[in-house]
């Protein structure tokens, strides 16, 4: 079993796999890749969208209110959904493919650096995502939260909308750093172990 | 005008050319991309997507070839690259180690049916065995698997071939001593 040519014979004695028409892999082909431009122009497409529609509502809002700490909450949170988009366009589709047709040693290190940058931005998105958009909403809420003191006074309830988008937060830092950080992590490990040379 | 009919044919002539090449390409070449894929990736569907994806890569990089190597140590190498990173991205799935058939060891004995059954088992585990390779050393004896000579697989992999050889020797050696222990792990 050890010789070369058995290994080849046996190795070219596999049943025929598949036998599809030229033709019809080519079309589906073709069909992928539609697919997968049309993809990223609809997320690109609903992430400016998004990003619009937080930057007018709370550019409005900002217009509209008569409490200084609301406005400057508004503008914050304006601000910043407009520098969200601003920064995935700038550094969030970096080496967005790498060419497959390079040594394998190139492709690895193209792939590693792909991981490594793909981790550092999940890493820090708490800081150029989250946190920027978090203090506008807090600033905000600390707005309502005087106006209502002087007026009415606060309840518990009135808790409930900071206590809902902290949650919120929380959850898409878990999702960015914890969970796909950590399934990045891995594969990029595989990635190395796989080709590292022994 | 005439400049944009002058791009528009250029462009469709280049797309017809993009096909021609593709659709050549695939003729030759599908039972070996799916060769690679089956070493890859175990499940039906995942070697199934594995080539589709493949497919893809050649399709986008047809345009940009040029010539600089071997057509078929180009598209050997598009293929490569693809199956380790959809390989890396693949959850491994842990394997139990099985025992090898009570007829393994039997083939003189073997009706043709059993032979065939044989032939297959051994087969399967020849495949299990480049699966568990590290990626360098599997790329290297399915390149050789699949005929290339060493001269083309240090095209492929950037390995000298010298290095290649004395790899090769190395796997070969792995691959005995797998299906070895294989085998005294069912006595």
């Amino acid at each position: 079993m050890n010789g070369g040519d058995e290994l080849r014979d046996l190795w070219s004695s596999q049943p025929p796999f598949g036998n599809t028409k030229g033709e019809e892999i080519m079309a589906l082909v073709q069909r992928k890749t539609k697919r997968f431009e049309r993809m990223i122009m609809i997320r690109n497409w609903t992430e400016c969208l998004a990003a619009a529609v937080v930057t007018v509502a709370f550019s409005v809002l900002a217009i509209l209110t008569g409490d200084a700490l609301t406005r400057t909450g508004a503008v914050i949170v304006a601000a910043s959904a407009a520098w969200i988009i601003y920064y995935i366009s700038r550094h969030g589709k970096a080496n967005l493919s790498v060419d497959p047709s390079q040594s394998l040693t190139g492709y690895t290190q193209a792939l590693l650096k792909q991981y490594d940058h793909q981790i550092k931005l999940l890493r820090s998105a708490k800081y150029w995502y989250l946190l920027p958009m978090y203090i506008g909403l807090l600033v905000i809420s600390a707005g309502g939260l005087l106006a209502r003191t002087r007026t009415v006074g606060l309840s518990w309830h009135d808790l409930g909308g900071p206590g809902f988008y902290t949650a919120i937060f929380a959850a898409i830092w878990w999702l960015n750093e914890v969970n796909t950080v950590k399934r990045l992590r891995k594969q990029r490990d595989r990635l190395l172990s796989m080709t590292t040379i022994s | 005008m005439i400049a944009g009919a002058a791009v528009e044919a250029r462009s469709t002539g280049m797309e017809s050319r993009q096909r021609a090449m593709f659709l050549r390409l695939m003729a030759e070449y599908e039972p070996a991309l799916r060769r690679l894929a089956a070493a890859y990736a175990e499940a039906a569907t995942d070697r199934d997507d594995l080539f589709q994806e493949i497919a893809v890569a050649i399709w986008q990089a047809v345009p940009k070839f040029r010539r600089e190597s071997s057509e078929r140590t180009w598209l050997y190498r598009i293929a490569h690259n693809v199956s380790i990173s959809a390989a890396a991205k693949l959850r491994r799935i842990e394997r139990k180690e099985e025992a090898m058939p009570e007829w393994f060891d039997h083939a003189s004995t073997a009706s043709d049916a059993e032979q065939a059954l044989l032939r297959a088992e051994k087969r399967r585990l020849l495949i299990d065995c480049i699966r568990d390779l590290p990626a360098v050393d599997r790329q290297i004896i399915l390149l050789h698997l699949e005929g290339l000579s060493y001269a083309e697989i240090e095209e492929v992999s950037g390995f000298s071939e010298t290095a290649v050889a004395t790899r090769l020797s190395r796997v070969r050696e792995k691959i005995r001593q797998k299906i070895q222990r294989k085998r005294v792990s069912r006595q």
